[in-house]
């Protein structure tokens, strides 16, 4: 982030809950993102990240809580127009990258602009064919996603929700199903869209892509944020004796 | 026998089977989508319009719709009888190829459309469906055949159809091994090619929807 002028906030998020059953997933959570900013959520397995930035875009429905985006309250239930809506602006990238597997990576990018957006196709697969480009595909466009890399993959699921200009970006694990030598390139496309001004929330165990592109470090554990700070303090001096453990633990393993 | 009767017959057999098919596979594209639907009272009707009518013998519904239904004021021919009796079983059938197609496509798959804002109907026949439908297809072609063949049931209620002429043939004095073997082959005749039919409409399908090349 290069701004001077005071932050906007992006994102909103106050008093979030939820529950599966007696589970209590999460637990009051709270958290501001400006916009432009690049935040890096790491946590133990089954501390409630994933379920949490599924909050964000309504893949899970919160029990309690309110979301703001750019200022504006999300009602608690949504109409299917009004869900929609919201996930054009919220653009989401998942960890098993859940592309559309009869259909091209050119086609994968060109339907949702298509459908969502209502861009005519001729728009549609110029902006796709840029995009693919961008991320380092634009030769493999024709191909099937069965015919693609793990990291391929990714990285045209990353060209397909960039389609749709949303505003905020949601990664579940980009890279943990991707063969670790073919994790830079999608890494390398994350930070470009980083560095673009793009407001970002990654779920991530890299620690690396967390010290080096996040503008901020939010450490989850049993569905609350324990503790969070720029990437640097974050590292150097861990305030929580959790948030030891788990670094103790994760960079052992990087080791 | 004359060649006029036989073809007549098979006129019955192949109506009897593809008006049935045509308005199950509708039918059970309704039944499927309340079974998937989001609310419980339609999925509950669902479920039990399945069990209901798959677990009772197609006969026996047969029966029940022609001499049941001939009961009241409205008087169903033999042959309505018989096409509305397996357009509803069918619909039971198919409901479930439709269900097993749509099982099979991944839950993430479904995430994604709606990830990518896609409205419903889109999300459903350019994502879903080609996943789902060569599933569903070679389920409904193997009942396809199996309604060809259960129509000779109509014979029970006088549908003058292959397998009661055939009978009839008989209790007139034709020889019963030879006209059971030559009913036997002429549903051979009509069975094979469906399910060649089945083959190719599905292995076009899934090259139309490759995941691959
Ligand atoms: N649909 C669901 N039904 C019931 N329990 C669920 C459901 N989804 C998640 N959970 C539970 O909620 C808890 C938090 O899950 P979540 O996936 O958010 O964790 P996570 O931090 O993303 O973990 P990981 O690092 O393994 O991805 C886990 O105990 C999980 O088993
Ligand atoms: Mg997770």
């Amino acid at each position: 982030m290069s701004t001077i002028s005071p932050p906007v906030t992006a994102l909103s998020v106050t008093g979030l809950a939820k529950s599966y059953g007696p589970l209590e997933v999460l637990k009051n959570v709270d958290l501001d993102v400006a916009r432009g900013e690049v935040v890096a959520i790491i946590g133990p397995s089954g501390s409630g990240k994933s379920t949490f930035i599924r909050c964000l875009n309504r893949l899970e429905e919160p029990d309690a809580g309110t979301v703001m985006l750019d200022g504006a309250g999300l009602a608690p239930s949504l109409t299917s127009k009004e869900l929609r809506a919201l996930r054009r602006k919220v653009g989401m990238v998942f960890q098993s990258f859940n592309l559309f597997p009869t259909h091209t990576a050119l086609e994968n990018v060109v339907l949702p602009q298509v459908h969502s957006l209502g861009r005519s196709r001729q728009q549609a697969e110029a902006r796709a064919r840029e995009l693919l480009a961008k991320v380092g595909l634009g030769e493999r466009a024709d191909h099937k996603p069965a015919q693609l890399s793990g990291g391929q993959q990714q990285r045209v699921a990353i060209a397909r929700a960039l389609a749709l200009d949303p505003e905020i970006m949601l990664f579940d694990e980009p890279t943990s199903a991707i063969d670790p030598e073919l994790r830079v390139e999608v890494l390398r496309v994350m930070r470009d869209v980083a560095a673009e001004g793009m407001t970002m929330l990654v779920v991530t165990h890299e620690m690396n892509f967390a010290r080096q592109v996040a503008d901020r470090v939010v450490f989850f554990a049993d569905g609350t944020i324990v503790e969070q700070a720029e990437p640097a303090a974050f590292f150097a001096s861990p305030q929580h004796e959790r948030t030891r453990r788990f670094l103790a633990a994760v960079l052992e393993e990087e080791l | 026998m004359s060649a006029e009767l036989i073809l007549r017959a098979l006129g019955f057999t192949l109506t009897a089977t593809c008006v049935s098919f045509v308005l199950a596979a509708l039918l059970g594209a309704l039944v499927a989508a309340a079974r998937r639907g989001p609310w419980a009272p339609l999925r509950w009707l669902a479920i039990a319009w399945v069990s209901v009518l798959r677990g009772v013998p197609p006969l026996v519904w047969l029966f029940v719709a022609f001499f049941g239904i001939n009961l009241g004021q409205a008087k169903l021919t033999a042959l309505t009888a018989t096409i509305l009796t397996f357009s509803l079983v069918g619909s039971a059938f198919l409901a479930e190829a439709y269900r097993s197609g749509l099982d099979s496509v991944s839950r993430t798959q479904f995430e994604a459309v709606s990830a990518t804002a896609m409205p419903a109907w889109p999300g459903f026949s350019r994502v879903i469906l080609p996943q789902a439908l060569p599933v569903s297809l070679s389920a409904a072609g193997a009942y396809l055949i199996h309604l060809l063949k259960d129509t000779a049931l109509a014979s029970l209620i006088g549908v003058q159809e292959l397998t009661f002429i055939t009978n009839d043939a008989v209790q007139r004095g034709s020889n019963g091994f030879t006209a059971f073997l030559l009913l036997g082959l002429a549903y051979l005749a009509l069975s094979v090619p469906v399910a060649l039919a089945a083959r190719t409409a599905e292995a076009k399908l899934r090259k139309r929807w490759a995941v691959a090349a």
